[in-house]
């Protein structure tokens, strides 16, 4: 795993304080190396509402990169657009 | 390509059959559609040897590097509909629409997941406004009402949690009690915002783009009413995920594949382990305990079909 190529993408996690997959999507980005803006969805009732009106629905965590969407901690995706290879 | 072995699932039954099997250099595949989610969903763990304290997410991330040191072939985001015994003694699975693998035996341990009502609607709003984890969506039901369905301590707990944010929750129990520990009754009377109703049968669930309400039946009266809410949590206990292998191997009462004391299944051949099968006490050391006696099992039945 070489992070040293990656361009940094413009990454907004939002999550809560006790979201088991929270946790999961935060530990994966951070021993990917990347940087994140992280919400906290039970203190920042705008964020919770802005969150679900992008998604469309009413689950955490939800993953905002470069604009583009994605919910819960789908790996596959977010290494995807992160450009991680395993 | 046959493999020697494929594993069904994403737990620790399922992840420590695969580290066995790989140690015995089976050519093993291991299918799931994700990672444990009972064990990613439960908060701390305190009972797994050499952790005095970890988060069932974390330790789910820990036993998932643990297998990837070793060589195996791994799928995930796959879904088994269905496994097909073989004129030649091994196994053919569906996994997906399309894709077909093929295997001498097989291991089980896809786990168990949460029950549903199977009433109209909770299909259509899981995840806008239905959720099966408290502990994950609480937060987004802030100054919401909310309903709870089940009275068991499962129940309870959510009902506790979403009661930290939630400005009102209906607790809805199927009995005339409820089913929960002591403890967790008494926190739930002394909390101000959980009203609870017993004898509630929940007949359907109602919204446009979310949930905005739901119909239940009053037991005792017959009479049936309309809660308005924005949130319903399901929590109405588990169901071993058994659906795919009905009429492959035999099935108790409750859903779970019997096992004998070799993890063997009714059909040589095929092997169970972990909270899908009959096994007492679903722990997560225990699964863990029994993929390595399947896999082991596995590996002896290998033997003897080669000798």
């Amino acid at each position: 795993m070489e992070n040293t190529q990656k361009s940094q993408p413009y990454i907004r996690v939002f999550s809560g304080p006790s979201c088991p997959y929270c946790y999961t999507l935060k530990a994966f980005l951070d021993e990917q190396g990347f940087d994140y803006e992280d919400i906290n969805v039970a203190e920042n009732e705008q964020a919770a509402k802005e969150m679900i009106d992008k998604s469309g629905q009413m689950g955490i965590p939800v993953v905002e990169i470069d604009g583009q969407i994605i919910v819960g901690f789908d790996k596959e995706k977010i290494s995807q657009l992160l450009k991680i290879s395993e | 390509m046959i493999y020697d072995l494929i594993i069904i699932g994403g737990g620790p039954a399922a992840i420590n059959a695969g580290i066995y099997a790989a140690r015995k250099k089976l050519k093993t595949l291991l299918i799931t559609k994700n990672w444990s989610n009972q064990m990613s969903e439960t908060g701390q763990v305190e009972n797994y040897l050499g952790f005095e304290s970890i988060l069932g997410a974390e330790l789910v991330q820990k036993f998932i590097s643990h297998l990837k040191k070793f060589d195996l072939e791994i799928k995930e985001k796959q879904e088994v509909q269905g496994i097909k015994k073989l004129a030649d003694g091994g196994f053919e699975i569906l996994n997906g629409r399309h894709n077909k693998e093929r295997a001498r035996t097989l291991i089980i341990a896809s786990g168990k997941g949460p029950r549903k009502l199977n009433v109209p609607g909770e299909e259509k709003f899981i995840g806008r406004g239905i959720s099966f984890c408290a502990t994950c969506d609480a937060p987004l039901f802030k100054n919401k009402e909310v309903a709870v369905v089940g009275g068991g301590n499962a129940a309870a707990i959510a009902a506790l949690e979403t009661a930290k944010y939630a400005s009102k929750i209906y607790l809805l129990s199927l009995y005339s009690k409820l089913l929960a520990d002591k403890l967790e009754q008494e926190k739930i009377k002394s909390a101000s915002n959980i009203e609870i109703l017993f004898n509630i049968r929940v007949k359907e669930i109602q919204g446009d783009k979310f949930v905005t309400g739901l119909i239940y039946q009053d037991k005792i009266s017959q009479e049936e009413k309309k809660l308005s809410v924005e949130g319903v949590y399901i929590e109405i206990g588990s169901a071993p995920i058994s659906n795919f292998i009905k009429g492959v191997v035999k099935l108790n009462k409750q859903g779970e594949i019997k096992i004998d004391l070799r993890n063997q299944t009714s059909q040589p051949g095929i092997f169970a382990a972990g909270d899908v099968t009959d096994v007492s006490h679903k722990q997560i050391i225990v699964a863990a305990g029994e993929g390595a006696k399947a896999a082991l099992n596995a590996y002896d039945y290998l033997s003897k079909l080669k000798r």
